[in-house]
């Protein structure tokens, strides 16, 4: 699908091919261009029979049920339901507070060591799902965001697109402020109806705010699934020696006492998290709540299974 | 707070030494870039009132176990009495000098029960191992007796000194606190702490002595450089109240009493025992009070009555030819032992002898009438009536009483040998009447005597004369049998004025003094501005109240020459007592200190017997007020420090341990400030999500 002579750091063999068996379904119905794997929110001539729907003058003769009309002297019409293909959008936080990391972990030669920032473990993600949406036929763009669209690619089935998003990706970085409240407003606007949109970023806004982007995103038919990516240390706050914290969106730096500040620390950090839980319970985002020291293979097995599962049940 | 190792308090400092290290590692910090401000900017907002206290309470917690333990390496001294200065300890300012005002009266002796350390001897003993704790550099005793400075090399001497032992002589304190002014200002003292040890006597503090104020003001001057610390005795908790517990006993009176047949004397005792309170209540008690008279012992049993027990005129008879002696009386012990015994002497009554001097002849026989005639058959009494040109020729050596009525001889004057041997005679305790001259020429011719000078000759309208008079005391006190003399009767009519200060004895309806007395140190000198003479006055016509003034001032100055005499100890100075040789007392007693302990002595001059015992004002048990106490010291650097006989506990005491618990309970503290506030694992949860 892309040339493997450029090995892109952000995506590895082994995952593609761990989740290579696993599809990439949608929790609700997709508006498609094309016959895929997720249902269509129109019915249409399928194997899947869906229900019976009394006749209305101007529908297809051809769809009336007989049998029933003999059985019981009534016309009903017969829906199956259609399948489609989605289109899948990538929105990645390419502010400044994403370039933010102190997991480390091995490079490629295994000798030396490197420290994994959100921004990359966001384009594993980002890349890793681009991959599977377009191999099982669905469309996939890229929207990169800070302090607005910085980077915007529409979403296609062409697997050649996807080298174009691989590139993109490896070529992003982190720098300004976060303004994802109105990229993502913007983004429920101009993205056609019935889209999934995956956002990976660290959401470090208002959650009160956020409430507004995804009840708008999801009044616009979308699919909305987030990944909210934490560095271990942003959660643990263990610093020892008095520091001078540098904001990294460019905002004034901070003086503090570690240990004196600690305690409030955590205290705020909570209360943002459990409005965050509360607000995606509310909105029926589906929420995944990632420390960037696990394995992005692990995250995104748990969001492809529960996934699948869901459309089980249905 | 005092410490015996103030040196050590230079390292307080280091109690600072957490702030600093805290400041140092505040520079030392490090910069890190930071993406999740908004959780930094919120609990900077939220880090307000309880964790900036605690981070300061922490520091203080730390600069406490560090001053703490300085403080306890220091040996702090925790005492109410000694009232220093930290500053004071780490400058040496400490009690460079010190004088200890000692308190040595009869009361001081008094004990919880009887056997246990008196007051007295608890007060020395505290002093000097609080002296000896704290150390001074100066040591300056000032005892109740000598009331002079006397300078002590080690605190431990204060132990086995006899000038810090018992006395029987009543104290002056205001006298001990000039003596202490006048040492500091002779030896120009710096730092200076006065130790007073009593037991707050009224007659020893003499709290409205006009000295008090002007001792007040003095030491005011000093402001902090000197330092008050009294050490008050009160009555005994465990025993109750010492002073209502204890009984002392006092001879009224021990005289010879020769039979007619002149076979066999006898001496008759009259004696009062103060009893304490269970004796003023309840049935009445019998004290048996034991007599020693010349080697021979007697008990006689007192009852007590309302308090008191009274013996009057108790016969112990004497051998045939004995007619001198001495003796004492004493009680069983009780919680002081200082005022169970009283020494008396007896002896004959020596011939009294009075000189008239004066011109005018009728005026010389109603005086010698008056002064020949004696209300005691055992008393001969024998006048002599001179010119004041014939005075060369008298004898002064036995002459008890002065009854002059002639121009006041000066000492400027022709007839100042007069006027030095009038002033001898009442300096060794005789007695003079004036009487004024009778011509006014005279009076105006009259010199000044005693501070007195007579006026001029006026005269006196209405009938009885004679406004007022002291009936309690002196020449016109009421008799025993309390009557008063009839001075209301008499009738003067020509009477001198008198200038000078003396106290009134009598004073006619114009004010001005019939009889008045000029204070002096001893003897007596009284001066009466009318004569006997009918024109005058009805002295001699109404003669009962001439003749019992001129035989008590017969009495009161023969007395002094008898070859006994009762005197109360202090009154003598101790460079005259010091020749006495001692009969009866304690034994251990220095003879220096002969004029203030209690015993009978006899004058190696002339062999007179002298019983020396305590004043009567020792039995009073009246205390100054603690309101007295803190008035005399308002505004002066005073500490007081209330003790009770018998109790060991120290003056001062070493309270490092405090200061070790005290640090052991600020690191407490800090560790518990210090606990990192306990979080659930799960606390913020990373791996967690909802779906709708």
């Amino acid at each position: 699908m892309w040339n493997q002579q450029q090995p892109r750091d952000f995506l590895d063999p082994a995952v593609l091919a761990a989740l290579g068996g696993m599809p990439l379904m949608a929790r609700r119905p997709m508006r498609g261009s094309v016959s895929g794997k997720h249902t269509s929110p129109t019915r249409g001539s399928s194997v899947e029979f869906a229900q019976y729907r009394k006749y209305v003058p101007g529908d297809d003769l051809r769809r009336l049920d007989w049998r029933a009309h003999g059985r019981s002297d009534r016309y009903y019409v017969k829906e199956f339901e259609a399948d489609t293909n989605l289109r899948c959008c990538l929105v990645v936080d390419t502010s400044g507070s994403m370039e933010f990391g102190t997991v480390t972990e091995k490079a490629t030669d295994a000798v030396t060591k490197k420290t994994l920032t959100k921004l990359q473990y966001a384009r594993r993600i980002a890349a890793t799902i681009g991959y599977l949406a377009v191999g099982q036929g669905d469309a996939v763009g890229l929207s990169c965001v800070a302090d607005g669209i910085v980077k915007h690619l529409p979403a296609l089935r062409n697997p050649s697109h996807l080298r174009t998003i691989f590139d993109t990706l490896e070529e992003i970085r982190g720098q300004g402020e976060t303004h994802l409240v109105e990229v993502l407003h913007e983004l429920a606007e101009t993205t056609r109806q019935g889209a999934m949109i995956i956002v990976m970023s660290d959401f470090f806004v208002d959650p009160d705010l956020l409430r507004g982007c995804f009840e708008h995103i999801r009044f616009r038919k979308h699919d909305l699934s987030l990944f909210h990516l934490l560095d271990p240390m942003e959660l643990s706050f263990s610093f020892g020696r008095p520091t001078r914290f540098l904001d990294m969106e460019g905002g004034t730096a901070i003086f503090a006492e570690p240990s004196e500040i600690a305690d409030r620390y955590h205290q705020a950090l909570q209360q943002y998290l459990e409005s965050m839980q509360e607000i995606v319970t509310q909105t029926g985002v589906d929420y995944h709540r990632v420390g960037i020291d696990e394995s992005y293979q692990d995250v995104l097995t748990r969001f492809l299974t529960r996934r699948a599962m869901a459309r089980k049940v249905r | 707070m005092n410490f015996l190792q103030p040196w050590m308090l230079v390292a307080l400092p280091l109690a600072f030494l957490p702030i600093i290290i805290h400041l140092i590692n505040q520079r030392r910090f490090q910069s890190t870039q930071w993406a999740a401000m908004m959780f930094l900017l919120s609990a900077n907002r939220m880090n307000r009132g309880y964790v900036k206290i605690r981070q300061w309470l922490i520091l203080a917690l730390r600069a406490m176990v560090i001053a703490a333990l300085v403080f306890a390496i220091g040996r702090p001294i925790a005492s109410g009495i000694l009232g220093g200065s930290i500053a004071g300890s780490i400058t040496g300012r400490g009690p460079a000098n010190t004088i200890v005002i000692l308190d040595r009266s009869p009361s001081m002796q008094a004990s919880n029960d009887g056997t246990s350390r008196t007051k007295l001897e608890t007060g020395v003993a505290e002093i000097a191992e609080a002296l000896q704790t704290i150390g001074t550099q100066r040591l300056v005793l000032i005892e109740s007796n000598a009331v002079s400075p006397r300078e002590v090399a080690t605190p431990a001497d204060l132990f086995d000194l006899p000038e810090a032992g018992p006395s029987d002589a009543s104290a002056d304190i205001p006298a001990m606190m000039l003596a202490a002014l006048d040492y500091i200002n002779a030896n120009q003292l710096g730092q200076t702490e006065i130790w007073i040890c009593s037991d707050l006597r009224n007659h020893d503090w003499r709290g409205d002595d006009g000295r008090w104020s002007s001792l007040h003001d003095a030491f005011t001057e000093f402001g902090r450089r000197v330092r008050f610390r009294l050490l008050a005795f009160g009555p005994s908790s465990s025993a109750g109240n010492v002073d209502a517990d204890n009984r002392s006993v006092r001879i009224e009176e021990a005289k010879l009493e020769a039979t007619a047949d002149d076979n066999e004397s006898a001496v008759l005792i009259s004696l009062q025992i103060t009893g304490h309170a269970d004796d003023a209540e309840g049935t009445p008690r019998s004290v048996p009070v034991t007599l020693d008279l010349d080697q021979s012992r007697s008990v006689v049993n007192v009852e007590m009555q309302g308090g008191v027990g009274q013996l009057a005129g108790h016969r112990v008879v004497l051998p045939r030819d004995q007619t001198r002696g001495y003796g004492s009386v004493s009680i069983p012990a009780d919680l002081n032992l200082a005022d169970n015994t009283y020494f008396f002497t007896f002896d004959k009554p020596p011939p009294q002898r009075t000189l008239v001097v004066s011109d005018d002849g009728e005026i010389g026989r109603v005086l010698q009438l008056a002064a020949e005639i004696t209300p005691d058959e055992n008393t001969r009494s024998v006048a002599d009536v001179v010119s004041p040109r014939d005075l060369a020729g008298v004898s002064w050596e036995d002459v008890s009483l002065v009854l002059w009525q002639a121009a006041l001889p000066s000492h400027d004057g022709s007839d100042s040998d007069a006027a030095e041997m009038l002033e001898a005679l009442v300096g060794r305790g005789g007695r003079v009447i004036f009487f004024p001259p009778e011509s006014g020429g005279d009076v105006a011719a009259s010199g000044e005597l005693f501070g007195m000078q007579w006026l001029s000759w006026g005269e006196v309208e209405g009938e009885h004369a004679v406004s007022s008079w002291r009936g309690d005391a002196d020449l016109l006190a009421a008799t025993l049998a309390g009557s008063a003399l009839p001075v209301g009767t008499l009738r003067v009519k020509r009477f001198v004025g008198l200038e000078g200060d003396a106290t009134t004895l009598a004073k006619l309806s114009d004010g001005s003094p019939l009889l008045a007395r000029v204070a002096t140190p001893k003897g007596g000198v009284y001066f009466c501005s009318t004569t006997p003479l009918a024109k005058d006055s009805s002295l001699a016509a109404d003669g009962v109240v001439l003749y019992v003034m001129i035989q008590r001032a017969l009495a009161a100055g023969a007395s002094s020459l008898g070859n006994t005499s009762q005197i109360d100890a202090g009154v003598t100075a101790a460079t005259e007592a010091e020749r006495w040789e001692r009969l009866a007392g304690r034994e251990s007693a220095l003879s220096s200190e002969n004029a203030f302990v209690a015993g009978v002595f006899r004058e190696r001059d002339n062999g007179r017997l002298i019983a020396v015992n305590r004043s009567s004002l020792e039995d009073a048990s009246a205390r100054i007020s603690d309101e007295q106490v803190e008035a005399l010291f308002h505004d002066l650097p005073f500490v007081r420090v209330d003790r009770t006989a018998g109790k060991s506990n120290s003056l001062v005491e070493e309270v490092w341990r405090a200061f070790l618990i005290l640090m052991l309970i600020a690191m407490i503290g800090e560790a518990c400030l210090c606990l990192p506030r306990v979080r659930a694992k799960d606390d913020t949860p990373v791996r967690g999500g909802a779906s709708a």
